[in-house]
């Protein structure tokens, strides 16, 4: 028995979706300090270039010499830049990058600011970094950025008002009003990085169940395949015994049957009455169990897939008159009356002759069984359905008939009406489960309709070509 | 004996180290920062302006309003930034002042020297006298040695202001000395008479 990994519980999708969103977000980090880094590099140029082309020298009368901020901008800028671009470069996805990364950004937006003489354009690049800050989803980096900011403008407030605020005496709160605009962004920010961070949740979630939903289904999957292979392989098993046995049990059964005709016959040449009765009890009970073995040896080839077609080409009026007169005794028997309409035009038909007989013979043999001074009909036409030329045989008779229930599975093997038809008519239960099966090896079918104590009817489709509708593999080319 | 996580002490030391380099790192360029806002609020030397219209000078001052007079370096990146809060007074100011703009020019440089970027936007300044101040005599006339200095005389040449327009070194926007002149050119009265003013040095120590 093939034993199978059981699927994960519940919880373990939440644990799943932990470990996915914490992946994401390392990823988002690792990224985000990467493109910092370049960033860093790029401010850095942007400086030294600002510092070279705004203010290259400064002028003592005659005399120059570089400009501080162009020694401010090589020296000071690559100093804020280049710990966070190293540790962006190193220490991707670690916290202390981030946050590292944040102070830069806003130092070096201090700098730019007065490399660029205070343009206000340049302003921007603090409210610009504030935004590509929240492309890390964690609106923490956010807070020291703020902080840097405030305290620029704080403790400039406090030294050099005039440089920040344009007097020269301003309020010691005057700072809050600059502040209170980079925070003013930081809320939108702060809300964004949460719905963001809400949305990679959720995605990691469904992931997480995704992935739980395809690991389920492979292992019903797979369990579904195993449970398949396992009653395959017992139907294999089962048909195998059954065809072994049946075959086993018809050897010495014909013995019985040829023995008990050959005692008969010398009975009857030497005249003897007495054992005559009981050797035609012995001959009769043998046909019925010889019967029985072969329906059951039918029916488990089909189940084993090993019964194929004989496909031939014959003349279904021929047959059908060959089988009306095959059943006239079996009709008479029980006082019944056997009518048979052929059409003229139904024509010779390409499949397999002695399954085609076998059906009806087991069709007409259960209607002169279960039918007693009734009538038996059997009606044959070509009819084309849905571009398919087919061949129905209809079997109808005035016997006992069915209820719903009994039409449900009565083509069921070792199936009858009920308990008491066994008891009352014989027979294995096999005849119908037989046409049933052999109708649809050949590509036909058979349906019922009956009514209880007036009659069934019983139609069986056939095509006309077996071939042209079935797989090859079932019949001899 | 071993610990049952070997290298926790070194990530924990590691850490630290760390700490310690950004807090470092940090207070490095927090004080560089602070070095270039120091020397950006570094005033340069105030002018000793006469408090009336000097005599001997080649400028006329204005007898029916005020006189604006600006000297700049003509070199000065600075006086980028004096330039435009010049620009923005007289835009701003409801009476409109005689301007004269000085642009220095030594006497050993050749000539076109003082020809730069600033001259020509100088030269856009509505109104504006843009003069060249041949080896400063005019500028030392006015006591004057930061580029970027502003004086602003009255009507009958008397001394009302005499200062920087820029808030710190080329740094544009709202600042004392300018608010001061747009104060002046339009109510004529202003509470502040001298400010900083930040520039390059008209003079070498050697001039």
């Amino acid at each position: 028995m093939a034993s199978l990994e059981l699927p994960p519980p519940p919880d373990s999708i939440a644990l799943r979706a932990d470990e996915l969103f914490a992946k994401h977000k390392h990823e988002i980090y690792v990224h985000t300090d990467r493109l910092f880094a370049s960033l860093m590099v790029l401010q850095w140029v942007a400086g030294i270039l600002f510092a070279l082309w705004i203010s290259p020298l400064a002028w003592f009368g005659t005399v120059s010499r570089t400009h501080v901020h162009v020694w401010a901008a090589i020296f000071l800028g690559g100093a804020i830049c280049s710990v966070p671009a190293l540790l962006g470069v190193f220490r991707a996805g670690e916290p202390s990058t981030r946050y590292t990364i944040a102070v830069a950004q806003m130092l070096m937006g201090a700098l730019l600011i007065h490399l660029t003489g205070g343009r206000i354009e340049t302003h921007f690049h603090v409210f610009g970094s504030l935004a590509f800050l929240a492309v890390y989803r964690d609106w923490r980096v956010l807070v020291p950025a703020t902080i840097v900011v405030a305290a620029d403008h704080a403790l400039r407030g406090v030294f050099w008002p005039q440089s920040v605020y344009g007097v020269l005496v301003a309020s010691q709160w005057r700072w809050l009003e600059h502040s209170a605009w980079v925070i003013f962004e930081d809320v939108f920010l702060f809300v964004s990085c949460r719905r963001s961070v809400a949305d990679m949740k959720d995605t990691a979630l469904r992931t997480a169940a995704l992935e739980h939903a395809e690991r389920e289904s492979s292992l019903t999957a797979a369990q579904l395949r195993i449970t398949q292979q396992q009653a395959e392989s017992a139907t294999r098993a089962k048909s195998d015994f059954l065809a072994s046995m049946s075959h086993e049990l018809r050897t010495p059964l014909n013995a019985i049957i040829l023995y008990s005709e050959l005692l008969q016959e010398e009975a009857r040449d030497h005249q003897q009455a007495g054992p005559m009765k009981d050797l035609e009890r012995i001959h009769s009970a043998g046909n019925h169990l010889l019967g029985l073995i072969n329906g059951i040896l039918d029916l488990s080839k089909i189940e084993a897939g090993k019964m194929t077609l004989a496909l031939e080409q014959f003349d279904v009026r021929a047959v059908v008159t060959d089988l009306a007169s095959t059943v006239a005794p079996l009709v008479q028997k029980n006082a019944n009356t056997l009518v048979v309409h052929c059409s003229e035009d139904v024509g010779p038909i390409h499949s397999d002759l002695l399954r085609t007989r076998q059906i009806l013979l087991n069709l007409l043999g259960n209607a002169a069984k279960f039918t007693r001074q009734g009538t038996i009909t059997l009606d044959v036409a070509r009819r084309v359905e849905g571009g398919a030329v087919n061949v129905v045989f209809v079997v109808t008779d005035t016997g006992v008939g069915m209820t719903e229930d009994q039409q449900r599975k009565i083509f069921e093997p070792f199936t009858q009406a009920d308990v008491r038809t066994t008891r009352k008519y014989g027979g294995s239960g096999l005849g119908l489960a037989i046409v049933a099966r052999f109708c649809s090896l050949m590509g036909g079918r058979v349906s019922v309709e009956s009514q209880l104590g007036r009659g069934s009817q019983f139609t069986v489709v056939l095509p006309v070509d077996v071939a042209a509708v079935v797989d090859a593999a079932l019949y001899a080319a | 004996m071993f610990s049952r996580k070997p290298f926790s002490g070194l990530f924990r030391r590691g850490r630290v180290w760390l700490g310690a380099l950004l807090v470092l790192w940090f207070a490095g360029v927090g004080s560089g920062l602070w070095a270039v806002w120091a020397y950006d609020n570094r005033p340069g030397a105030a002018a000793a302006a006469p408090s009336h219209w000097p005599t001997g000078t080649a400028l006329a001052s204005n007898p029916s309003g005020p006189t604006l007079v600006f000297l700049a370096h003509p070199q000065c990146t600075c006086t980028s930034a004096s330039l435009d809060e010049l620009a923005e007074i007289l835009a701003r100011a409801r009476t409109k002042p005689r301007t004269y703009v000085l642009f220095l020019k030594p006497a050993n440089v050749a000539n076109g020297w003082e020809q730069t970027d600033l001259w020509r936007r100088a030269a856009l300044l509505p109104g504006a006298r843009v003069l060249r101040d041949d080896e400063g005599v005019e500028a030392r006339k006015f006591g004057v040695e930061t580029s970027g200095q502003t004086l602003f005389y009255d009507k009958h040449g008397t001394l009302i202001f005499s200062g920087g327009i820029t808030g710190s070194r080329g740094h544009a926007g709202e600042n004392a000395g300018e608010l001061a002149l747009i104060s002046l050119l339009t109510d004529g009265r202003a509470d502040r008479r001298a400010t900083n003013v930040f520039g390059c040095p008209l003079f070498a120590e050697t001039d």
